[in-house]
C-alpha cells in the first residue's frame, strides 16, 4: 500500500526524496520504496523520518 | 617442473598480489580517509537476499558438478570447475545487488566509474581469451574444457555486471521521482 501521507508531508516541506534521504541517512531509493509501499521501514527509520518532517508516527505511519 | 605446477604458482602469486593490493587499498580508503562502507537497512536486507541467491547458486552448481562427476562424465579439470562456480555465484551476487540498489554504499555512489572498470576488465579478459585462441590454444583440450574458459567466464562476469548496471541506470532515470 502506498504511503501517501509520507509523500504529502515531504512535498509540503518542498523537500525532494534525495534531500529527505540525506537528512535521514539512507539512499533515495529507500525513501522511494517506503512511499511506494515496497519496503516496511524499521521503527528507528520511521522515527528519524518523523523527526526530519516534524510529524508523529501516527501522522505518517498509522493507517496510511 | 610441469606446466601445471608453473601455472599453479603463477595463479597463487597473482592471487596473493591481488590480496595485498586489496588490503593496502582498504587501509588507505577505510582507515586513513574513514570512508567505511555504509548501507542503509533496506540495502542490508537486499544484500542478504543477494548472498542467499549466490549461496543457492553455488550449492546447485556444486550438486550438478557432483552428479555429472558421478556419471563419470569429465567436462573440465576440478580447479576449472571450482573457479567457474565461483565466477557464477559472484555474477549472481553482483547482478542481484545492482538490481536491488544495494551494490553502492551510501558514501560511494559512483556507478559510472564502476561501469568503466567493468568494461575495461571485460575487454582485458576478452583480449587474453582471443589472444590465446589465436596463438593456437583451444577451448577444448584432451576432451575437456581448457583453462582459457576461465577468461571467457570472466568476460561474461564483467559484461553481466556492466549490463546490469546500464539497465539499472536506465530504470532509475525512468522512475526518478516525479
Amino acid at each position: 500500500m502506498k504511503n501517501l501521507k509520507l509523500k504529502s508531508a515531504r512535498a509540503s516541506l518542498d523537500m525532494s526524496q534525495q534531500e529527505l534521504a540525506e537528512k535521514v541517512g539512507v539512499s533515495r531509493q529507500t525513501i522511494s520504496s517506503i512511499e511506494k509501499g515496497d519496503y516496511n521501514p524499521t521503527i528507528n527509520l520511521c522515527i528519524s523520518i518523523c523527526k526530519v518532517l516534524g510529524k508523529t508516527l501516527d501522522d505518517l505511519f498509522w493507517n496510511f | 617442473m610441469s606446466d601445471n605446477f608453473i601455472q599453479t604458482i603463477c595463479f597463487m602469486t597473482g592471487f596473493l598480489i591481488a590480496m595485498i593490493f586489496v588490503l593496502v587499498w582498504r587501509y588507505f580508503t577505510v582507515k586513513r580517509r574513514g570512508t567505511k562502507c555504509q548501507y542503509d537497512e533496506r540495502q542490508v536486507l537486499a544484500r542478504g537476499f543477494a548472498y542467499r541467491s549466490s549461496f543457492a547458486t553455488a550449492i546447485i552448481y556444486m550438486l550438478l558438478c557432483a552428479m555429472i562427476d558421478m556419471l563419470e562424465f569429465r567436462w573440465a579439470e576440478a580447479y576449472i570447475q571450482m573457479l567457474l562456480g565461483m565466477i557464477l555465484s559472484m555474477t549472481v551476487f553482483i547482478v542481484v545487488c545492482i538490481f536491488k540498489d544495494a551494490y553502492f554504499n551510501l558514501s560511494n555512489r559512483r556507478p559510472a566509474r564502476f561501469l568503466i572498470l567493468c568494461l575495461a576488465m571485460a575487454a582485458v579478459q576478452a583480449f587474453v581469451f582471443v589472444k590465446a585462441i589465436l596463438s593456437g590454444n583451444s577451448i577444448i583440450k584432451n576432451g575437456v574444457l581448457s583453462n582459457i574458459i576461465i577468461n571467457a567466464g570472466l568476460v561474461v562476469f564483467f559484461a553481466a555486471a556492466a549490463a546490469a548496471l546500464v539497465i539499472k541506470i536506465i530504470i532509475e532515470k525512468r522512475t526518478v521521482e516525479e
